[in-house]
C-alpha cells in the first residue's frame, strides 16, 4: 500500500502490536513473521513480500548455524543416555564431606553440564529434581539449595558451547570460536563466585549446609573409582572444547565430533540403541526448530525496522538522553534484562542486537577503553550473555524461578524461591561490573588464542 | 599416507537423505531388548568408525584401547611435520627454480653484451672525437657495460641462492619423505590392530559380558536409572498429540515428516567426523562435507516448523495465556491465527515464486526449466522427465557455486514444503479450536 509513517509512530505501532500479540500467546516466531509480512505490505507493496524467502534462505544455508542442532543433539544424546544424573551423583559423593559440599557439587555439576548443554532450562529442571531433594533430605537450608540450583542453571548461557553465543556470533558477524573463548573466563568467574559464596556461608554457619554423615561418605579410592566412571563424558568435554579453542576444527565440526563422542559415551554406558537415538533426534528437532523459527520471523521483522530507519531512531533517542557512552551501555543492559524476563532470549537477541551493536560500534572502542572494534563487539556480546543470565534469575518473572517452582516440593512458598535467587543475582551484578570495569577478563583469552 | 579422494556423488547424497531416515524409523520401532549389554554388531560398527582411536576397546571398558591413542597421536604429529616440511620444501624448491631460470636467462644476455662491447669499442676507435656519433656510441657503450654489471650481479646472487636453497630443498624433501613414511607406518600398525580386533571382537564382547555379569554397575543413590528427567516430552508424547478425525491426517503428516528429517542429524555427525579424520589423518579435506550438511540442516529447519507446532515447542509468552480457560484460549488462538496464516501463507506463496525462479534459471536445460520459463507446456515437461533424469548433462535448475556443484533448487522447494506443512498444521489447529468452542456451547 506504500503508506508513509513517521519512524516514531512506526516504532510504536510495530512494537505495540508485537507486545499485544505476544501477550495473546501466539508463538514469538509467528508473531514477528506475521507482523513483518503485514508491515511489508503496508509500507511497501505485494512485491515487497518477496523479501521473505530471500531473508529465510540465507539462514538455511548458513554454515555456522548448523552448530546449533549439533550441539543440542550432543546434549540430548548424553541426557537420554542418563549420564547427567550419574554425573551429579558422582560429584556429590566426592564432595559430600565438605560443609556446603552438596551445594558446591550442584554448582560444579551445573558448570560441567553447561559445557555439554547449550540450552538452560534443562539444567535447572534436572538439578531441581535430582539435587534439591538430596539437599533438603540432609537438612540443607532451602534457600542455599535452591539458589545454587538456579544460579548454576544459568551458566549454560555463558559456558561454551552456548547456543545463544552461536546466534549472537551469527547476528553480529563475529567468530563463534572467539565468542566461546571470551565467555569462558566470565563463566568460570561466576561459577567460582557462587561456590565461594556457598562455602563461606556454610563455614560461618554449618547449619545451612551440614556435611553428609560419616557412614555415607566414600573413601578416597572409592572417589577415584567414581571419577574413573565419569572419565568418558569428561574427556568428551575436554576434547570438544580443546578442539574449538586450539582452532583445529571449526565449532561446527567440533559439534559433530562431540556428538560422535556422545554416541560412543552412550555406548560405553550401554545405552546406545535406536530408541535412544530416536528420542535424542526428536528432542533436537524440536529445540532447534524453536530457535530457528524465531530467527526466521525476527530477522524479517527487525530487518524491516532497520530498513525504515529504526536503528537510527533508537540511536538518536539514546543520544538525546544526554548520557555518555557508559550511560547508554547501562540503559541497554537494563532493557535487555527487563526484556529477558518476558521474552525468549533468542527473540531478544534478534530484536535487540541488530539495533544495539551498530550503536555500540558508533560509540567507538575508545569510549570504553578497548583496543579495537572486534574486541568491543566481543565484549558487548559477553555482557549480553551475562545480562541474559540475570534476567533468568530476576524476580518476579525470571524463568529459573518458575522452572524450579515446577519441580520443587509444594510446601516451599514462591517468596522463598524469590529470596533464594537474590544473593546470587547480586553476585551476578558483581560479576557483570567486574567484566565491565576490566574488559580484559573477556578479551584476554581470545587474544592469547587467536592473537 | 594413503589419501581419501572420495567425493560424495549427488545421487548418493539425495538417496541417503531419503533412505537413512526410513531405515532409522523402522529400526527405532522394534521392541527394545530388556537387558542392556554389549553387542558384537555395535562393536564392529564402532570399530569401523572409531577403531583408529581404539574406541571399540573403550566401548567394552577395555583399557588396551589406550595403546591406540599414542599411535594415533603419532600419525597426527607426523602429518603436521610433513605439512610443515612440505611447505618449507616447496618454498626452497621455488627459490631454486627461480634462481636456475634467472641464470639461464642472464647468461646469454651476458654473452651477447660482451660480444657487443667489443664491437662498440672497435667502432669508438674509428670515430672522430667530439662528434655526435662519438657521443651516441659512448652512450651505447655505457649501456652495454651496465648490462654486463647487472647480469653478472644477478647471476652471482642466483648462484648464491642456489648454493643455500638446494641443500635446504633436499633436506626438506628427505624430511618430508621421512614423516610421510612415519605416518604411513603408524597407520599400518593401527590398521593391523583394527583387523586383529575385528577378528577378536566376538571374544572381546563375550569377555566383557562376563565381566559385566561379575561386577554389576553400582546402583546410584540419586540417579533414577531409566525413568530419567526429560529435556521435554518424548517422541511418543508427541505422537499422543495427534488429534482424532480428519485433522489427525494432518497431524500425522507433520509428525512423520518431522521424525523423518530429525534423523538427518545422525548423518551429519558421521559426515563431520569423516571430514575431520580425512583432513588430519589422511591429509585429504573434502569439498562436499560442509556444504552438503549445512544445506541438509537448512531443509530440516523448514520441515521442523510444523512438527514443533504440533508438539507445541514454539515458545510463547504465557504470563497471561497460561491462566486462560480452554475456551478463552481457543478464542484468542483463533483471532491471533490470522497473523499466523499471513506468515505461513506468505512463506508458501513467495517461497513458490522463489523456488520456481531457481529452476527457471538460464542454465537449466530440463523440460521442467523450460516450463518454468514459460517455454514449454507442463505435460511436455513431464513427458521429458524420464529422459532428463537419465541424461547426466541435464540441469534442472540452479546449482551451487561451490566446487561440489550440488543442486540448490530442491532446498528452495523445501521452503514451499515447509510453508505448506505449516499452513496445514494451522488448519488443524483452527479446527481444534473450533471444536473446543463447539463443545463448550
Amino acid at each position: 500500500m506504500g503508506l508513509e509513517i513517521s519512524i516514531e509512530w512506526l516504532t510504536l505501532i510495530m512494537f505495540g502490536s508485537l507486545l499485544v500479540l505476544l501477550m495473546a500467546g501466539l508463538p514469538l516466531g509467528f508473531v514477528t513473521g506475521g507482523l513483518a509480512c503485514v508491515f511489508l505490505f503496508v509500507l511497501g507493496d505485494a512485491d515487497a513480500l518477496n523479501i521473505v524467502p530471500s531473508r529465510v534462505f540465507p539462514l538455511m544455508t548458513n554454515y555456522q548455524l548448523s552448530a546449533i542442532p549439533l550441539f543440542i543433539f550432543m546434549a540430548a544424546m548424553l541426557e537420554r543416555a542418563g549420564l547427567i544424573n550419574e554425573m551429579f551423583d558422582v560429584i556429590y559423593k566426592v564432595l559430600g564431606g565438605v560443609k556446603g559440599g552438596l551445594a558446591s557439587a550442584t554448582i560444579i555439576a551445573s558448570t560441567i553440564l553447561a559445557a555439554m548443554v547449550g540450552v538452560i532450562g534443562a539444567a535447572v529442571v534436572t538439578m531441581g529434581i535430582i539435587a534439591l531433594p538430596a539437599m533438603l533430605r540432609r537438612n540443607y537450608d532451602p534457600q542455599i539449595a535452591m539458589g545454587s540450583i538456579m544460579a548454576g542453571g544459568t551458566l549454560g548461557i555463558l559456558i561454551p558451547p552456548s547456543i545463544l553465543a552461536i546466534i549472537y556470533a551469527v547476528v553480529a558477524e563475529q567468530s563463534v570460536g572467539e565468542l566461546f573463548i571470551g565467555a569462558v573466563l566470565p563463566g568460570l568467574l561466576l561459577s567460582g563466585l557462587y561456590i565461594a559464596y556457598v562455602t563461606v556461608r556454610c563455614y560461618i554457619n554449618p547449619q545451612l549446609g551440614p556435611p553428609i554423615p560419616m557412614e555415607e561418605r566414600v573413601s578416597f579410592t572409592g572417589k577415584l573409582r567414581l571419577l574413573g566412571g565419569m572419565a568418558a563424558p569428561i574427556s568428551l568435554i575436554v576434547i570438544v572444547l580443546g578442539v574449538i579453542f586450539s582452532g583445529v576444527a571449526t565449532p561446527v565440526e567440533a559439534a559433530g565430533i562431540g556428538t560422535f563422542g556422545a554416541f560412543i559415551v552412550a555406548a560405553i554406558h550401554r545405552r546406545l540403541d535406536w530408541a535412544t537415538v530416536r528420542e535424542a533426534c526428536v528432542t533436537t528437532l524440536k529445540a532447534s526448530a524453536m530457535v530457528i523459527w524465531i530467527m526466521f520471523g525476527a530477522t524479517i521483522f527487525v530487518g524491516l525496522y532497520v530498513l525504515e530507519g529504526g536503528q537510527q531512531f533508537v540511536q538518536e533517542a539514546l543520544e538525546g538522553t544526554g548520557f555518555g557512552p557508559w550511560g547508554i551501555l547501562i540503559v541497554m543492559q537494563i532493557v535487555l534484562v527487563v526484556l529477558g524476563m518476558f521474552l525468549d532470549w533468542v527473540g531478544i537477541l534478534l530484536l535487540c542486537v541488530p539495533i544495539f551493536v551498530p550503536i555500540i560500534k558508533a560509540l567507538g572502542a575508545q569510549a570504553f577503553g578497548l583496543g579495537n572494534e572486534g574486541d568491543l563487539v566481543l565484549w558487548f556480546g559477553v555482557l549480553y550473555l551475562v545480562n541474559m543470565q540475570m534476567s533468568f534469575l530476576s524476580p518476579p518473572f525470571g524463568y529459573a524461578l518458575f522452572y524450579l517452582r515446577g519441580v520443587a516440593p509444594p510446601e516451599i512458598p514462591m517468596s522463598s524461591i524469590f529470596k533464594a535467587a537474590l544473593p546470587f543475582l547480586a553476585i551476578q551484578v558483581f560479576g557483570l561490573v567486574l567484566c565491565m570495569l576490566y574488559p580484559s577478563i573477556i578479551t584476554w583469552l581470545p587474544q592469547i588464542m587467536y592473537g | 599416507m594413503p589419501s581419501l579422494n572420495f567425493i560424495l556423488p549427488h545421487w548418493l547424497y539425495w538417496a541417503g537423505l531419503v533412505v537413512f531416515p526410513l531405515l532409522a524409523m523402522a529400526l527405532a520401532r522394534r521392541t527394545r531388548p530388556a537387558e542392556k549389554t554389549y553387542s558384537v554388531w555395535l562393536g564392529w560398527l564402532i570399530l569401523l568408525t572409531g577403531g583408529i582411536l581404539g574406541l571399540h576397546r573403550f566401548y567394552m571398558k577395555n583399557l588396551w584401547g589406550l595403546l591406540f591413542l599414542p599411535v594415533f597421536a603419532c600419525i597426527l604429529y607426523a602429518n603436521a611435520q610433513e605439512r610443515t616440511a612440505r611447505e618449507a620444501y616447496s618454498n626452497a624448491a621455488n627459490t631454486v627454480r627461480v634462481a636456475e631460470r634467472t641464470i639461464d636467462r642472464e647468461e646469454p644476455r651476458l654473452d651477447s653484451a660482451r660480444a657487443e662491447i667489443g664491437d662498440l669499442r672497435a667502432e669508438m676507435a674509428g670515430i672522430e672525437v667530439g662528434s655526435f656519433a662519438e657521443k651516441s656510441a659512448a652512450r651505447r657503450l655505457k649501456r652495454a657495460e651496465d648490462r654486463i654489471v647487472t647480469a653478472e650481479d644477478r647471476i652471482a646472487t642466483s648462484k648464491a641462492e642456489l648454493i643455500t636453497a638446494t641443500p635446504i630443498a633436499e633436506h626438506r624433501a628427505a624430511e618430508r619423505a621421512f614423516w610421510g613414511q612415519a605416518a604411513r607406518y603408524a597407520f599400518y600398525t593401527l590398521l593391523a590392530a583394527i583387523v586383529l580386533d575385528a577378528v577378536l571382537m566376538p571374544m572381546l564382547v563375550a569377555a566383557a559380558k562376563v565381566r559385566l555379569a561379575a561386577n554389576p554397575p553400582p546402583v546410584h543413590v540419586v540417579a533414577m536409572g531409566d525413568d530419567q528427567v526429560d529435556m521435554g516430552a518424548g517422541a511418543d508424547a508427541d505422537a499422543a498429540k495427534v488429534t482424532k478425525g480428519w485433522t489427525g491426517w494432518i497431524d500425522r503428516l507433520s509428525l512423520y515428516a518431522g521424525e523423518f528429517v530429525s534423523y538427518w542429524a545422525v548423518i551429519a555427525v558421521f559426515v563431520y567426523y569423516y571430514e575431520v579424520i580425512a583432513r588430519y589423518v589422511f591429509n585429504s579435506p573434502t569439498n562436499w562435507a560442509h556444504e552438503s550438511m549445512y544445506l541438509m540442516f537448512g531443509m530440516q529447519y523448514l520441515i521442523s516448523g510444523s512438527y514443533a507446532m504440533l508438539s507445541e515447542s514454539h515458545v510463547r509468552v504465557d504470563v497471561f495465556y497460561a491462566t486462560f480457560s480452554d475456551r478463552k484460549k481457543a478464542i484468542v488462538d483463533l483471532s491471533t491465527s490470522v497473523f499466523f496464516f499471513i506468515f505461513a501463507g506468505t512463506l508458501f506463496y513467495t517461497g513458490w515464486i522463489f523456488a520456481m525462479d531457481s529452476i527457471a534459471v538460464p542454465t537449466g536445460n530440463a523440460g521442467l526449466s523450460e516450463w518454468a520459463r514459460g517455454q514449454a507446456g507442463f505435460g511436455e515437461a513431464l513427458g521429458r522427465l524420464g529422459s532428463d533424469i537419465a541424461d547426466s548433462s541435464i540441469r534442472f535448475g540452479e546449482i551451487s557455486f561451490n566446487e561440489w556443484e550440488v543442486a540448490l533448487w530442491p532446498m528452495k522447494f523445501m521452503m514451499v514444503a515447509g510453508g505448506a506443512l505449516l499452513l496445514l498444521q494451522g488448519v488443524s489447529k483452527v479446527a481444534q479450536d473450533v471444536r473446543v468452542l463447539g463443545r463448550g456451547a
